[in-house]
């Protein structure tokens, strides 16, 4: 008997639980997005698992191919949206950005 | 214990390791770093899943793209360490406990739910997946073209209108 789903399902479990618990805890805007790519990451995981082992094909393939690509570019937004935020307040600590229109 | 157990225990515990370090470590430029790490062994995952061409091109573009991208965020931001370890909003064993309370139920449902497991047999995966993204899912590669392009667009001009631009 090889590695069951249950053990792969666990450890994305586990990988997407401690991506919430960066995304909960850190100061940093940066640091958050840290954790929603652990958070993507453990989806993606879960995708190619239920395929080798349930839905046999290449859908779940396609799918985590294409949350990739969306990870990629919501990254490039999202830092563009840090950087453009620290040159108008002069930090990212999401406690000091609290004021619109700043 | 056979070798898939302890090929996959191995990347487990190392991509743990790394999720362990992006979570608790002070310096973002390590997490940056530890980051790098748990996407390695997650395409490691992948490959000892049979989605070989999902492991390469997770390589390409987290080692390729967003890690490159995260470094010079870092950079441009000059925040390297924290001085605080948890934001106001949520402090650590509140979130700990969110986490956990989580993982019990999601791990309830995993190890009770009953799965009708059948090994797909390893084959040569790209192939197939070259056919049917130019065939019968040729609609979402190119929405997923279009939006990156918009997004890639949206971001250069977000980033280039700070204070000093005008915007």
């Amino acid at each position: 008997m090889g590695v069951t789903l249950q053990q792969v399902l666990t450890l994305s479990a586990v990988l997407f639980a401690g991506g919430l618990y960066v995304v909960l805890t850190r100061p940093n805007a940066i640091a958050i997005l840290m954790g929603v790519e652990l958070i993507l990451n453990a989806v993606n995981i879960n995708f190619v698992a239920f395929e080798r082992y349930v839905h046999h094909g290449i859908a779940g393939t396609l799918a985590a191919l294409i949350t990739i690509v969306l990870a990629a570019a919501e990254v490039a937004v999202a830092l563009a949206i840090v950087i453009s935020v620290f040159k108008s307040i002069g930090t990212i600590e999401i406690d000091e950005t609290n004021e619109l229109k700043g | 214990m056979t070798i898939p157990h302890i090929l996959f225990y191995g990347l487990a515990l190392g991509i743990l390791a790394c999720t362990a370090v992006v979570a608790f470590s002070r310096s973002i430029v390590r997490s940056a770093f530890a980051l790098l790490g748990a996407t390695l062994g997650i395409a490691g995952i992948f490959g000892f899943l049979g989605a070989d061409y999902l492991a390469v091109v997770q390589v390409m573009i987290y080692v390729g793209g967003i890690m490159v991208l995260f470094l010079f965020a870092v950079m441009f931001t000059s925040q390297i360490a924290e001085v605080k370890a948890t934001n106001r909003a949520m402090r650590r064993l509140p979130a700990a406990l969110l986490c956990l309370a989580w993982l019990g139920m999601a791990l309830f449902v995993i190890w009770t739910y009953p799965f009708v497991q059948r090994v797909q047999a390893d084959r040569p995966a790209t192939p197939p997946l070259g056919e049917a993204l130019l065939g019968h899912y040729l609609l979402p590669l190119e929405v997923t073209g279009v939006l990156v392009v918009v997004t890639l667009v949206g971001a250069v001009a977000i980033g280039r209108y700070g204070k000093k631009g005008g915007a």
